[in-house]
């Protein structure tokens, strides 16, 4: 089968359109017989031709007249929703083109403020950088700021808890020993609430073995109540 | 990242297709390869064409041109194309079908031009990034989660003090423009005072500060900005 490119547009020279017409037809009935038997679905096609006033159907007249039947007997917003003409499809298609773009676009602005970052890492000036480099800039270096300090906060809590005698169990994030945020999320404060508590109790009773299952005659003196069922100790069984 | 290749053009039976979500993916995909291949041949050709499917969940897809009702009508009652004009040639689709598909094509090829031009940016941009992270911005450009503490803190130390550089441009550029601003308008006989230098402008002083820009929606991709 020949593979150039064909323009999307209304074929002028007869002979040519003809011979398209008709292997493009028979190209259609055979894709959508293969798409019924494939998924084992109901579907029909009707074709006229610019000068034929018989259409060509498939599968054949009475199913189609079938198909068609229950296509109708659906609420008209079924019918609807799904709906495709000539403008819709080709309207879609280049508002798929365009969006192709745009995230291409966006990719290469990445990539392009990550150079002017290691520009800038390396001491070279900034004096040229217009605002929206500025603030490209300015973004992901925050952004990477603060993966840095989580990551350091995480290592270092990994470390220190490795000095210790106590042994997190894996769900709990160690929290950060500096005030990293300055906003946490309630999840996040009452978490290390509750390690806090952990940490306090050990030092309390250092020869207990502390099980944290089935606590609820425990008293929490320092851990609000919230009513985050999350936070309830039965469901952080430490052993 | 390489992301898998497809399995490429696998030669099928004909058959029923046993598993409910590989019957699934398979209708959505040539159901959306039918609807194409319909339009094609409507354009192409000018026909009329109707085209209706059922999912099988049993959701009605419908392709038609110039419009699924119209074909059905004609189908059923044979009424004859309401537009067709007695002076037009009933080969040829009527001028304003063929003016729309015009249209909506040359915006299409401009926009894979650009594509094609972005896609080709995307190339230098890449290249030039690795071989930067290949020698001076090795530790800048590292994976995060393997760097030692020493690595991270000198790390941290990097792009704060980057972060501040940052920071003095863009201060540097709004009393740029407040200073064009007030220039423009002292001509005009009013005076307006740039900001006093020294003042928190907020612009990405650490935590803290409030970012006085919206951040661009650039990010926040699936690669990550690193």
């Amino acid at each position: 089968m020949a593979r150039k490119k064909v323009n999307l547009a209304w074929i002028a020279n007869d002979s040519t359109r003809r011979a398209t017409f008709k292997k493009r037809r028979k190209g259609l009935m055979k894709k959508v017989s293969e798409l019924a038997t494939l998924c084992d679905v109901k579907a029909c096609v009707i074709v006229y031709g610019p000068q034929e006033p018989q259409p060509e159907v498939w599968p054949s007249v009475p199913e189609v007249t079938r198909v068609l039947a229950r296509f109708k007997s659906m609420p008209e917003m079924e019918q609807c929703k799904k709906m495709m003409n000539q403008e819709g499809f080709l309207r879609q298609r280049v508002a798929k083109q365009q969006e192709q773009l745009r995230k291409q676009e966006r990719e290469n602005r990445e990539l392009e403020t990550m150079l002017l970052m290691y520009q800038g890492l390396a001491g070279r000036s900034l004096h040229s950088l217009r605002i929206e480099d500025a603030t490209s800039l300015a973004w992901m270096v925050e952004m990477k700021v603060k993966a840095v300090q989580e990551r350091m906060g995480l290592v270092r809590a990994q470390m220190a808890s490795s000095s210790q005698q106590v042994v997190l169990e894996a769900p709990i994030e160690a929290p950060a020993p500096m005030a990293v945020m300055k906003e946490k999320t309630p999840l996040e404060a009452a978490m290390e609430a509750l390690q806090r508590q952990n940490w306090l109790m050990e030092v309390m009773n250092p020869n207990d073995n502390l099980m944290f299952g089935g606590g609820e005659e425990m008293v929490q003196p320092y851990m609000d109540h919230t009513n985050n069922p999350w936070l309830d100790p039965c469901y952080f069984p430490l052993n | 990242m390489v992301r898998k290749p497809s399995m490429g053009r696998q030669k099928i039976d004909i058959k029923r297709i046993e598993s409910e979500e590989a019957r699934q993916v398979c209708f959505s995909k040539r159901r959306a390869g039918l609807f194409k291949k319909a339009n094609e041949l409507s354009i192409l050709c000018g026909a009329e064409i109707g085209v209706i499917v059922f999912s099988p969940a049993g959701k009605p897809f419908s392709f038609g041109h110039p419009s699924v009702d119209s074909i059905i009508d004609r189908f059923l009652f044979g009424s004859p194309s309401p537009t067709t004009l007695p002076s037009a040639d009933p080969r040829m689709p009527v001028a304003r079908e063929m003016m729309v598909v015009h249209e909506f094509n040359q915006q299409y090829t401009v926009l894979t031009a650009l594509l094609e031009t972005e896609k080709r940016k995307k190339a230098v941009l890449e290249e030039a990034v690795r071989v930067k992270q290949a020698g001076e911005a090795a530790l800048w450009g590292a994976n995060i989660e393997e760097l030692s503490l020493g690595e991270l803190e000198s790390l941290h130390k990097s792009f704060e003090r980057l972060r501040r550089d940052v920071a003095m441009r863009a201060d540097q550029l709004v009393i740029e423009a407040a200073h064009t601003r007030s220039s423009s308008v002292a001509a005009a006989g009013s005076f307006v005072p740039p900001p006093p230098l020294g003042v928190n402008l907020g612009f990405g002083r650490g935590v803290e500060g409030s970012m006085a820009l919206p951040p661009p929606t650039f990010f926040g991709y699936g690669r990550g900005p690193f």
